[in-house]
Order: C-alpha cells, then structure tokens, then sequence
C-alpha cells in the first residue's frame, strides 16, 4: 500500500529551455524560442536543426489542488557561460504560457511553458553553453 | 448627506479596510521554486560533438587470439580462437558534426588507438578505423552523424580484464 | 557427470550510454571541431563447469514397474516403484558450478537420455533430463552460477536388485 501526498503545487519539469544548433551571422542577431518551441531568428545566423541536438521550450506539468491559482515569476535575463571557457551569451526576454498567472483544473492539473529570446553575436565564440534560471510559482 | 449617515459610512469604510489588512496579514502564501537549465550550441563554422563511446563488449581470447572487428552498426565479427559472448555486445563510436546546410566536409579517423589493461600494463591495439558514411555533408539542416567502427587485435591468453583508451576524430572544410 | 570448457572470469559492463542530448563538450575554443571518444575491451575468461554432487535417485523397492523422478531441487516421487528414505542411500539432484565472465548469459544442453548398468549388465534408461536454470542460466556479478539438474529414471516390473551407475554429460556455452 502506498500513498503520494503533495503539499501545494508540485511542479515537474518535463524540458529545458535549448535553443539547439547554430551557426552566428555576419552580424548579431537574436533567436526567440516561443512556448511552442519554434525558433525564429533576426539576423542571418544560421539556425541548424539536428535529431541528435535538439531544442525546445522548458516544458512542466503541475499537479496541486484543483483551481488553484498562481502566479508565476520569470527571470528578467539568465546567463549562460561555454563550458571550458568563461564567454557568455545572455536569453532574457522570457515569456510563458500562461502568462503571468494560471490555475489548476478541476482535476488538479496544469501545464507550463516558457520560452526566451538568446541574444546571439556575429562573433560568438563557438561552444557549447549553458546556464540555469528559476521558475517560481506562488500561491496560496 | 447627514454627518451621522456620513459617520456610519466612514466607520464602515475604516471597519473594511482594517479586516481587509487581516485577512492578508494572516493568509498564507506558498511558492514553489523549479529550476531549469538553458543551453545553446555556438557552431562556427563546423563543430563535432561524441554521441556513444566504442566498445568492443566480452572477449574470450582463447589460445591463439585473433582478430574483432565491429562494425559500423556494432555488430561484431571474429577470426582465430575468440569467443564472443552476445549478452555483453559490441557498440560502435558515434559523432554529430553540425555546419553550414548541404555543404560537404572531411572527417578524419586516426589510424590506429591502444587500449590499456585498467589496473595493468598489457595492451591491445585497436585499427583500421572505419565510418559510416565514409564521405562527408551536412543535411538540409545543418547536421550529419557518423558512425565508427574498428578492428581490435586479442593476443592468445590475453590477460584478463577491462582495457580502455581514447581516439580523436576532427573534422574541418575542405 | 561433467563438462566442458573452461575459464574465469572478471568481465565488467561497459559504461552507460551517453545521453543524446548531453553531447560532450570541448576544452577550448579550436576543440570544438575534434572530439574524442572512449573505447574499451573486455577479456573474460572462457565459460567453465564441474560437478558438485551426482545426481542420485536412492533406494527404490522394485513392485511394480514405473518411473522414479528427481527434480532440480532434490524432491524425489515415484510413480509404479515405492521409494525409501535411507542414509546410505541419498536422493539428490545433480549439481554444478559454472563460472565465467560476470554477468554473461550462457546456454544449457542437456542430453536426451542415458543409462545406468547394475548387476549381471541389467540398464535402466533415464531421461527427461530437467534443469535449474532451465535452457539459459546467468552468471553472477562474481562470475559464478549454480546449475542443478534431475531426470527420470524408468524401472522395470522385474528390474534385477542391486545398485546401477552411469554417467551423463552437461554443456555449457556464452549465449
């Protein structure tokens, strides 16, 4: 026999924030990951799409009390450092569906996303980078 | 209005506002905190990340040796006395090389990689490197995964034990 | 009773698979067009058994004709034959000791049938050979497994007293 006891609002994160594959223009440019996890870019960086390194929007289920609500907090900008080095490339403009504020459903349930905007320099040194942020949700 | 109308109204006004300030001093509020990674790939111009490590799985030596060969795909073949046991297979080495769409590019193997018994001195040496696909581009997105397979060489009685080593493979435009 | 090639073993499991999405990454900047990848070997010894304990079927009074069995775990029924316990006489499975590579599968083979000869060369067949494993055993993390074995013995209405021997052989292979 066996039981799972929430307290509040147990959040899982079922994806990081990843932005994937690419290759910096000739000029600087941003790549907006929105919270369906499509790309779109300024600039003409090249934007490479690889099974083997994937992107996607950070992606979360919620399981609380039924219609709670919340509200959420984003970071204003993370930073993201190349591992081995100490360059840095910087998402901000985060967003999420819901935006703002959201509620579980009458069965307790919920899903979040949120995407950024990375923005990407022409002379971006090549590597491989990463960070972390925290998503905060608040309630009663 | 009356000032007495005007009072009550002023005494329920206040009355709101002190409860009101009650009902938030006293609520609770909870927050859950999750943390989440962001990364990003720079490539430029071409870049090549290691997806598997090769391994050549269990050996039976025997008392002549012989020859492993993996393949591309991890399946393994032997020659001499070796005995392969199935249930600790092969795998072959695989990368991801990511650059400019449909552009084409040189991978290079080494030629040759010695594994050393852990915790020993004996050796085997690993040759005749080998990929698939054995010329090189990228797709339509920029990507291209490559397989690599060996031959490793298993002297008679080959002392037992794990053997390990490390090869490089670069890849560039031209 | 026994078989087999030989060997001992070490063996030990490759590493994990990398995770795809975990790529390794690179020291410097010019590293991100080499990368290197681990490659290892491991030699295990070959697969060997020996016997521990015979298989043996204990004393049996001779009635009526029928069938003996012993099973992997030693537990003796008859059916026709009557069976006594005795001490001088004991009932046991046969038992093995495998060894090899840590964890590696191995195939059993067990024969069809054989015979016991006793007094004045009268046989008695045995067959229906069982296993514990059956068909495919493991070897432990120490490289070690147990290999228990029974069969049925076929005894005759008039099957003359007095004591059968035989042998019989057990094969053993990395799967």
């Amino acid at each position: 026999m066996s039981v799972d006891v929430i307290q509040g609002i147990r959040v899982t994160k079922t994806s990081n924030l990843r932005f994937g594959p690419m290759i910096p223009g000739t000029t600087d440019g941003t790549v907006a990951l929105d919270v369906t996890g499509s790309r779109t870019q300024t600039g003409n960086l090249i934007l490479l799409t690889s099974s083997s390194v994937p992107f996607s929007a950070a992606n979360f289920t919620m399981l609380g009390t039924p219609s709670i609500t919340y509200s959420i907090t984003l970071p204003s900008s993370v930073t993201l450092t190349r591992q081995g080095g100490a360059e840095t490339i910087v998402v901000n403009s985060f967003v999420s569906s819901p935006s703002g504020n959201g509620s579980l459903d009458t069965a307790g349930t919920g899903t979040l996303a949120v995407g950024g905007t990375l923005t990407v320099p022409a002379s971006q040194t090549p590597g491989y980078y990463s960070g972390q942020f925290t998503v905060t949700l608040t309630y009663q | 209005m009356k000032p007495k109308t005007l009072w009550i109204m002023r005494f329920v006004l206040v009355a709101t506002v002190i409860l009101s300030g009650m009902w938030s001093a006293s609520a609770q509020t909870r927050t859950t905190d999750t943390i989440v990674t962001s990364d990003v790939y720079i490539v430029q111009p071409i870049a090549i990340y290691k997806l598997t490590d090769m391994q050549f799985g269990a050996i039976v030596s025997g008392a002549s040796g012989g020859l492993v060969t993996l393949s591309t795909s991890g399946s393994r073949t032997k020659t001499g006395t070796i005995i392969l046991p199935s249930s600790f297979a092969g795998r072959a080495a695989s990368f991801v090389v990511l650059g400019t769409p449909n552009q084409t590019y040189s991978l290079s193997l080494p030629s040759s990689m010695t594994l050393v018994r852990q915790s020993g001195s004996e050796t085997m040496t690993v040759s005749s490197f080998v990929s698939n696909p054995s010329s090189f581009a990228f797709n339509s997105g920029g990507s291209s995964n490559v397989s690599v397979g060996a031959t490793l060489t298993v002297g008679g009685n080959q002392v037992l034990g794990l053997y390990t080593g490390s090869f490089s493979v670069t890849v560039s435009y031209q | 009773m026994k078989t087999l090639s030989s060997g001992v073993i070490r063996g030990l499991l490759g590493g994990a698979a990398v995770a795809m999405l975990m790529l390794g990454g690179a020291g410097s900047a010019s590293a991100q067009t080499s990368a290197s990848a681990n490659g290892t070997a491991t030699i295990v010894p070959a697969i060997a058994i020996s016997k521990t304990t015979d298989l043996q079927f204990g004393l049996i009074v001779v009635g009526p004709g029928g069938t003996v069995t012993v099973t992997p775990s030693s537990s003796r029924s008859a059916s026709g034959p009557v069976i006594l316990t005795n001490a001088t006489w004991p009932v046991s499975a046969a038992s093995f000791a495998v060894t090899g590579g840590a964890t590696l599968v191995y195939t059993i083979s067990l024969p069809t049938s054989t015979s016991l000869t006793g007094p004045s060369s009268a046989t008695m067949t045995v067959d229906t050979f069982t296993s514990n494993p059956s068909g495919t055993g493991t070897l432990s993390a120490g490289g070690t497994s147990t290999l228990n074995v029974g069969a049925t013995i076929t005894v005759g209405a008039t099957q003359a007293a007095g004591a059968y021997t035989g042998s019989f052989s057990v094969t053993v292979n990395y799967q």
